[in-house]
């Protein structure tokens, strides 16, 4: 019971349940705006009935060729409103922007020790498409997980490397 | 550029990009050397010379360049860059010009003068080049930027206000724009159909809008719901109720889960039955119901009709009683005339929802809470039920089917209103029968200690309802206990994660805050802390344990303490507006002087930092994002007009210039390197200034607690800003004196003023501003104002400066002096018996900084007066030689030993305090032994050990502090005797 609307620049001002929170990044302002501009369907905000915002999701399109796809940069979701399936709404509203936008898939990063972000993304159908070391400061190490989509039939980006890459091998 | 140029550059750009500016300007130098007259080697050489400070330099080299106008783009890039961090972006505009005039249809040049007039938001100049680009190059963004920029007209967003188009005349041009476009079928994206949606909405054509919602148009909007939503927004403007009903019904039954949709159906249905809004006190029905059932609410019928009480947790799609009466009624004939005539009204409502709830699956909350928000708007209204069901039965079913979910309770407070007064006690045995306890009475499941939570925030929510049969103190007992019996339910979870438990901490937290409001006893808000603190040990993420814990701790007046965990909350970006007000407005005003240095800086830091989002309003230009547009230029004012940072900001150039100093020459170097100050004395746009705090953080339970929030929000708000007005003004006024060396004729005039406007200050017309605001938990501390008025500060300060005002002139102001004497004396006087700790502590960091004032603007006038006594003891010793002291100058002394003595007596108050609150908090009864902690039980004794040593350590240090600033300030007077 939620309304999924379009993040707005006042949200930024009250977004501190979702924020406050230790494994959400605080961006700087620019970098929201720049998701704003570029992206903003890819901008969604969970609002809940007496107008708190439970949660959100950031992303936006890019790549070339078979490797135009959607990517998850945040999706978080306030203590209080967890375990009500709000990730997975929003999860679903960004791989529809990205059916519309013709993507081949829907890719995200995630710290390899976030075992219950893992499961999670697992359960809506993504896979460890390849590890990325020393992806996060600390030196912690990333999967990169990905799910196909219905331009990619075969399912083709969703098939595993079998090497670790470094981040400077991403494309 | 050819690329040999190119690379001979390259080393100077990776020196600027990674920030070496130092070897940036060596990288320039040594290329300057072979090719003396290469443009862009002599910009990024300025560039570099800037970045190390050396402004002068760099602006030369700059003007000269430009003089010689250079085209390349680098060159041109780079000077673009200059200005920008010159902060003057209207040079980037005349360079561009100049430039343009050159080459007039150059596309390069034409879109960067674009986006140099969209950084001074010059909109009317923006649509100019738009068309002309447009002409030169007919693709379809330029002419859209064109429109975009008549429509910024339109919006008075404008910085220029003189450009201002009429707005009428400036829609019409921008939809006549369009529809050029349109009729030549040019219209290719759906940013395009977007910007032209937006014109037809400022336009009010909420018609036309729905007309090109059906068009072919419409297939260019990609976005998931756009069309939707939007529909729904024109039909709402449009009045068309009946239509907006039926179209939300299909809306919902889509998506059964988009809350707004119901909102929007409820609102609908209601104008379009002729009653829009709730009646206040009115008297009787809305006129247009015409339909004829009775009220169902009838008590007798929910204690025969009683829920299920079965062990079983709520399955999915029970039926019971009153359901199995509703849906009956659903098959039932309409109720209203057999013409089908209640397709829309609260008839229809009710039976849609209740359809549609038992056709969803039970896991989706929003069409029982909208049955639930059916009801409570009826019954607002005044209309009678249309099925028969039964309020309280459906307030108790969705706490059973939902009350294992953390968001239960604020699902359903709301529509708590539903349930009368002689029905609560009903409704929290209902409810708590749907916990299931163990035989120890502990939940036994992590869901049922969730359910037990719901069931506690519903106690909370009617605490004041005197139904509970426990005192505040029984109550947070036994929420303690109940917090230490689940613990098991949060073991092996990581420090990130909050626990499931925690809840219960913050709920006894919030019954010991209680208490205390009623008795003011400090041992309730020791005992608090104690439990926050084990809280904070045990689930280190608990951002809700840390707000209330620095709360209480500035309560406590313990901002060392406070800091600490503030720190805790690690605030970046632009949390540091909305959430720093909870420490930075009290750390320097509660004596801990260093911590405030670093909050007031980390606050700073940030809003220099975040000037140019201009870049992102470039880009959305780029993009077509044409909505973000203006939404981006309210952002920019949100934060140019934050009054956390002008308050931020001021306070701690105060800090600043009245602390550290212990003789004259110091604050004036002060004065002269603080970098800050130009932006703290521009001219304030008070009417601008936006209230950023976010104070919703901590949860309210009830709609009484979030009303008298939202009042000590606003009390706080005005306050702050008469706070503002007066700190801003004694800047002024003391940075002003500090600029005389010495005082020419006339600047005496502007001293007296800034002195009529200070004491003009202290006597508000409001007398609201001098109220203390309610205090509570889930609001902000209130504002440090009144403690300021209630005592003659600011006109301490007024007095003083009209007093050096006189001397300066020559006159003998005996009676001034008499007064501002009597002020010190009056100051001097010792807070009530009985005052707290943070009375006290703030009472003394206040006096402390009117000391710091009053030495430097003595300082100054002394620096005036005895020119050929330079300050310090080599002065004074001349002086013994020197004739009879005249009678200003001992009038000069009569001041500076009063505000001795005043600095004096402060010390002792400083002193006296900090030893007595350090003595009162070792002596304080533990608390624990009333929270029915049991003797073995270490953690609890640990932790209100721990927060007594944070408590004393917090006062010795604030203590030690302010001593040492008001031994420097002896220092600092002593030498301004004649």
């Amino acid at each position: 019971m939620t309304t999924i609307r379009r993040m707005t620049c006042d949200d930024l001002f009250k977004f501190n349940l979702v924020n406050l929170d230790p494994l959400t990044e605080t961006y700087g302002i620019s970098f929201y705006m720049q998701y704003m501009a570029h992206w903003p369907e890819y901008m969604q905000v969970a609002e809940s009935a007496s107008g708190q915002i439970m949660g959100y999701i950031m992303g936006k399109t890019e790549g070339h060729g078979e490797h135009w796809h959607g990517h998850v940069t945040a999706v978080t979701v306030a203590p209080t409103f967890r375990r009500l399936g709000l990730a997975r709404k929003l999860m679903d509203y960004l791989e529809d922007v990205s059916e519309r936008k013709r993507a081949y898939f829907v890719d995200l990063f995630v710290r390899v020790s976030n075992k219950v972000a893992i499961d999670m993304y697992e359960k809506l159908g993504y896979v460890v498409y390849r590890r990325v070391l020393e992806y996060y400061s600390g030196d912690e190490d990333a999967f990169d997980m990905r799910k196909a989509l219905s331009r990619d039939p075969g399912k083709q980006s969703m098939i595993p490397l079998k090497h670790p890459v470094r981040p400077d091998e991403l494309d | 550029m050819s690329s040999v140029s190119e690379r001979r550059l390259r080393p100077i750009y990776d020196s600027l990009d990674c920030g070496n500016s130092k070897k940036a300007l060596q990288e320039a130098d040594r290329l300057l050397k072979k090719q003396p007259n290469f443009a862009c080697a002599k910009v990024l050489r300025a560039l570099a010379l800037l970045r190390l400070e050396r402004h002068d330099e760099s602006r030369k080299i700059v003007e000269a360049v430009v003089a010689e106008l250079p085209t390349d783009e680098n060159s041109l890039q780079a000077l673009t860059i200059c200005y920008k961090e010159l902060h003057e972006p209207e040079k980037i505009c005349e360079l561009y010009e100049a430039v343009v005039k050159k080459e007039p249809t150059n596309e390069e040049f034409l879109s960067h003068l674009f986006m140099a007039y969209v950084r001074v938001l010059n909109y009317k100049k923006q649509q100019q080049t738009a068309m002309a680009l447009y002409k030169a190059y007919p693709k379809n963004p330029y002419y859209f930027w064109a429109v975009m920029s008549v429509l910024m007209q339109a919006s008075g967003m404008d910085a220029d206000e003189t450009s201002l188009m009429s707005r009428s005349v400036a829609l019409q041009l921008a939809e006549r724009l369009l529809l050029k476009m349109v009729s030549q079928n040019k219209l290719e994206v759906e940013a395009e159909v977007q910007l032209y949606l937006i014109v037809l909405e400022k336009q009010e054509n909420y018609e036309g809008a729905l007309n090109l919602l059906n068009g072919k148009l419409a297939n260019l909007l990609r976005a998931p719901n756009l069309i939707k939503e939007k529909r729904a927004m024109y039909l709402q403007k449009l009045g068309r109720w009946k239509e907006l009903t039926l179209f939300t019904q299909e809306l919902i039954r889509q998506d059964p889960s988009q809350w707004s949709y119901y909102e929007t159906h409820l609102e609908a249905m209601f104008a379009e039955i002729g009653c829009p809004a709730p009646l206040d006190n009115g008297d009787g029905a809305c006129p247009a119901s015409n339909e004829n059932h009775t009220s169902s609410t009838n008590n007798e019928a929910v204690n025969s009709n009683h829920i299920d009480k079965s062990d079983e947790p709520p399955a999915d799609g029970q039926v019971e009683n009153s359901e199995q009466k509703a849906a009956e009624g659903l098959t039932a004939p309409a109720e209203s005339g057999a013409d089908g005539a209640d397709a829309v009204g609260p008839a229809a409502t009710a039976r849609f929802l209740l359809q549609l709830r038992m056709a969803v699956d039970g896991r989706e909350r929003a069409p029982l809470l909208a049955q639930l928000r059916l009801a409570l708007a009826l019954r607002q209204r005044r209309l009678p039920q249309p099925l028969p069901i039964d309020d309280l039965e459906e307030v108790v079913r969705f706490i059973r089917c939902y009350g294992d979910r953390p968001c239960c309770f604020s699902d359903v407070e709301p529509v708590l209103a539903l349930v009368s007064g002689d029905q609560v006690s009903t409704l929290l045995e209902l409810s708590h029968d749907t916990v299931e306890l163990n035989d120890r009475g502990v939940p036994f499941s992590p869901a049922a200690m969730q359910r037990h939570l719901t069931w506690l925030q519903l106690c909370q929510h009617y605490s004041d309802s005197g139904r509970l049969g426990q005192t505040r103190l029984e109550r947070a007992a036994e929420l303690r206990r109940f917090h230490l019996a689940t613990a098991h339910f949060s073991e092996g979870l990581l420090d990130t994660e909050l626990r499931p438990n925690d809840h219960y901490l913050t709920l006894a937290v919030y019954c010991l805050y209680d208490e205390w409001r009623a008795t003011r006893q400090t041992n309730h808000l020791l005992d608090a802390l104690a439990l926050l603190q084990c809280g904070m040990d045990n689930s280190p993420s608990n951002f809700y344990f840390k707000l209330a814990a620095i709360h209480i701790y500035h309560l406590l007046g313990a901002a060392g303490a406070a800091y600490t965990v503030y720190n805790t909350l690690d605030l970046k970006s632009i949390q540091l507006d909305t959430l720093s007000y909870v420490s930075s407005r009290h750390v320097a005003a509660q004596g801990q002087l260093a911590a405030a240095q670093l909050v007031f800086n980390t606050v700073l830091k940030f809003f220099n930092n975040v000037k140019d989002t201009t870049d992102c309003l470039i880009a959305a230009y780029k993009v077509g994002s044409f909505q973000q547009i203006p939404e981006f230029i309210e952002l920019k004012r949100r934060l140019a007009h934050s009054a956390n940072y002008l308050l931020t900001l001021t306070d701690c150039i105060l800090l600043d210039l009245t602390s550290v100093a212990s003789q004259h020459a110091q604050t004036l170097e002060l004065l002269r390197y603080s970098s800050l100050c130009a932006a703290a004395l521009s001219p304030v746009q008070w009417d601008q200034l936006r209230d950023n705090r976010d104070v919703a953080v901590l949860p309210a339970f009830s709609d009484t607690e979030r009303r008298q929030r939202d009042a000590a929000t606003a009390l706080s708000w005005s306050q702050d800003l008469h706070l503002l007005r007066a700190r801003q003004l004694t800047l002024r006024a003391l940075v002003t004196v500090l600029r005389l060396a010495p005082p020419q004729n006339g600047d005496m005039e502007q001293v007296r003023q800034l002195a009529a406007q200070l004491a003009e200050a202290a006597r508000p017309a409001d007398p609201a501003l001098l109220e203390d605001g309610t205090l509570q938990l889930s609001g902000p501390l209130p504002s440090r104002l009144p403690r300021l008025l209630r005592r003659p500060h600011l006109p301490l300060l007024s007095r003083l400066l009209e007093t050096a005002a006189e001397l300066v002139a020559g006159q003998t102001p005996t009676q001034a002096v008499n007064e501002l004497l009597t002020l010190c004396e009056r100051l001097a006087e010792r807070p009530p018996a009985g005052a707290g700790p943070a009375e006290l502590f703030e009472e003394a960091a206040l006096l402390t900084e009117t000391v710091g004032v009053a030495a430097a603007v003595w300082g100054a006038l002394h620096s005036w007066t005895a020119p050929t006594r330079p300050t310090g003891k080599r002065g004074k010793k001349k002086k013994g030689a020197a004739p009879a002291v005249t009678e200003s100058e001992c009038l000069h002394n009569r001041v500076v030993n009063a505000l001795v003595a005043l600095a004096q007596s402060t010390s002792r108050l400083v002193e006296e305090t900090g030893a007595s609150l350090t003595e009162q908090s070792a002596a304080q009864q533990l608390g624990h032994l009333s929270l029915g902690a049991t003797p073995q039980e270490g953690t609890l004794r640990d932790a209100a050990d721990a927060v007594r040593r944070q408590l004393e350590n917090s006062y010795r240090s604030s203590q030690r502090e302010l001593a040492k600033v008001l031994q420097y300030k002896v220092e600092y007077l002593t030498a301004c005797l004649l």
